[in-house]
């Protein structure tokens, strides 16, 4: 059923991994777009990190159900993107709804990016990744939770760097969307520092 | 000699019509990635290598055109709740077109972009004009507005490309350009580069062509 | 309710319009696809079991009836080729059949450090020497890891013993350069240690695998 070979690493250490040497966001460029415009309020961050994070969780875990239950054996893998996106907006409508009823103040902090999640890049990109290593449930589930939590923790980090930025004199040109790429960067750098830390393999 | 002042002067005229205007705007004034600050996860990912960046430019090119097309075709047919999962469908379909298309034509380059080009899907650009424009304007002008933001979005991945494989390889499209005792920058392929380039790329831009300041309301 | 029917048979119609469009992309493209991959699997067990004039350069503008040409006639898939465990190459004799047996290649693949490492490895006819080692498929640090692919390195595979010495466990060490290594380990390649030693951990895997079943296969003949 799981096709061929899977790597060989414990799902506790692919969930580390997934935090710091492969971060979805600052290893593989995922999730920017709709936090740019968020990323300098530090109190929105971490809420749509978790809104993220369990998100990512659930799709995961869900695509990896579809995948191999539905998609492999149809012989459909083709229709895969479309599977793993229609998943990903039903589960969002979801959250959508049950942080409307639980957390009315959260939902309005939010606003336009709860919607926006369905298009977030690493929502997609952790499914097709997941589906790329033929990783197992157990594997998915980790790399999904491991996801979330290493992407709230770079905008996280980075809505606290430009917080402190806010007095900086940042060229004009370079505010807002320069400066956070530079910052990014930095930190993408800081964090290949991880780099062996887990026996990922 | 008077039919080429014609073709000039005609050339000239379409330049300034409505067409040519809303694709041109898209390209610098409104520029996807310096201005509305979409579709800016691939930039990061494919540019270290040209010949990868062209492939990931063309496949973006085909959905924006073809999915913002359809959507607009059908924007008088959609209904309003359903708006979002009907245009990521169409532009689902789509880029599996494209993906099936690179895999079977450029199987290298389907190797190395790996599921950046799934990821054209959650593309800001497309879905950002798909709302923006295409749900609400005529077929023909959402024609020239994607083929502008895609235009757009493939200048800015040309650039950092540009200045990416260069540095990082001492190639560009596979052809060794700087002389062989060239240290190459590791830093240029990896993550860091790629957002800390595309970081000075967006400086340059904002500073060449600085954004109107507006007024703001008393 | 109206409305709910609108919506409903909307995206019912969608759905199926595109679920056709790209039930005929998929026929048309994915066959194409089918082919790149078989023609990347065979030309490169050419290449890791040496046939003559098969290299990196030649896989990649020979036809795809050129290489399963090539395959048919030095190659042997065991158990079959729809999901063989290991590739038994030959040498020629003068009427084309296949004479004596050049060795056995059989396919590693893992994860690397940044994503899926694919290759192959070839061992002798006795199965005690490494013969050939090849990589298709990385996303490593050029300059780094991605030096695996690199002939020089290759190289020094050849002739290393596939055993730990003394033993009959079948381990091959990439390890850290050093003077008067066992006869069972190459260097590793300097500054891609996780590279390095991603490929140790799934190449060894599927080394014991493939010595088991070709022992197996060996006994059973």
């Amino acid at each position: 059923m799981v096709p061929e070979i899977g790597a060989d690493a414990a799902p506790y250490i692919i969930f580390i991994a997934a935090i710091f040497t492969n971060n979805i966001l600052l290893s593989n460029f995922l999730g920017m777009c709709s936090f740019l415009a968020i990323s300098n309020q530090i109190k929105a961050s971490f809420g749509l990190g978790m809104a993220v994070t369990f998100v990512l969780t659930m799709t995961a875990t869900i695509n990896w159900v579809v995948n191999a239950y539905v998609l492999i054996p149809l012989k459909i893998e083709y229709l895969q993107f479309i599977a793993f996106i229609i998943v990903i907006a039903a589960l969002v409508q979801f959250v959508e709804i049950v942080i409307e009823r639980f957390s009315p103040a959260l939902y309005f902090a939010l606003g336009i990016f709860l919607p926006l999640i369905t298009v977030n890049c690493a929502i997609l990109g952790v499914c097709l990744f997941m589906v790329r290593r033929h990783y197992t449930f157990a594997q998915a589930l980790g790399y999904g939770v491991g996801s979330g939590l290493g992407w709230m923790l770079a905008i996280v980090a980075i809505a606290g760097i430009r917080h402190k930025l806010r007095f900086s004199n940042v060229p004009k040109p370079l505010e807002g969307v320069g400066i956070t790429m530079i910052l990014a960067g930095l930190m993408a750098f800081a964090f290949m520092g991880f780099a062996g830390m887990v026996d990922i393999k | 000699m008077a039919d080429q002042v014609i073709k000039r002067s005609a050339l000239l005229k379409w330049f300034k019509g409505k067409n040519a205007t809303t694709m041109l705007e898209q390209v610098w004034a409104e520029n996807p990635i310096f201005r509305q600050i979409l579709g800016i996860c691939s930039a990061l990912a494919v540019t270290n290598l040209m010949k990868n960046t062209l492939i990931m430019c063309g496949a973006l090119i085909f959905v924006n055109v073809c999915a913002n097309m359809i959507i607009s075709a059908l924007r008088e047919f959609t209904p309003r709740r359903t708006r979002m999962i009907t245009q990521v469908l169409i532009i689902a379909t789509f880029v599996i077109i494209v993906d099936l298309f690179i895999k079977a034509f450029a199987y290298e380059a389907s190797k190395q972009l790996g599921a950046y080009v799934g990821l054209i899907i959650t593309n800001c650009i497309i879905m950002g004009r798909a709302e923006a424009f295409a749900s609400r304007n005529s077929v023909r002008l959402t024609f020239w507005d994607a083929l502008g933001s895609g235009l757009g979005y493939s200048v800015v991945l040309i650039a950092v490309a540009l200045m990416r494989e260069p540095l990082g390889f001492g190639t560009l499209l596979g052809y060794r350009i700087l002389p062989a005792g060239f240290v190459e920058w590791q830093l240029m392929v990896l993550p860091p580069g790629a957002f800390i380039g595309l970081g000075i790329f967006i400086w340059i831009g904002r500073a060449v062509a600085p954004e109107k300041v507006e007024e703001a309301p008393k | 309710m109206k409305e709910r029917l609108y919506v409903i048979v909307f995206v019912v119609l969608l759905g199926l319009v595109a679920a056709a469009l790209l039930t005929v992309a998929n026929s048309v493209l994915f066959p194409k696809y089918e082919q790149n991959v078989e023609r990347e699997a065979k030309g490169n067990v050419l290449i890791a079991l040496s046939i003559p004039g098969w290299d990196k350069a030649r896989v990649k503008t020979a036809t795809i009836e050129e290489i399963k040409a090539t395959f048919d006639k030095y190659i042997v898939a065991v158990p079959a080729e729809e999901k063989p465990d290991f590739y038994m190459g030959y040498e020629l004799k003068e009427d084309g059949t296949k004479g004596d047996l050049v060795g056995y290649a059989f396919k590693i693949t893992g994860a690397g450090f940044w994503d899926r490492i694919s290759g192959f490895l070839a061992v002798d006819p006795e199965v005690e020497k490494v013969i050939g080692i090849t990589f298709y498929e990385d996303a490593e640090t050029p300059g780094l890891g991605h030096k695996i692919n690199e002939p020089e390195w290759q190289a020094t595979w050849v002739g290393r013993s596939i055993y730990r010495p003394g033993t009959d466990e079948p381990w091959i060490g990439i390890t850290p350069v050093r003077r008067d290594k066992p006869a069972n380990e190459v260097d590793a390649i300097s500054g891609a240690t996780e590279t390095s030693g991603a490929v140790q951990k799934f190449l060894n895997k599927q080394l014991k695998e493939f010595v088991e079943k070709v022992k197996a296969y060996k006994a059973g003949q």
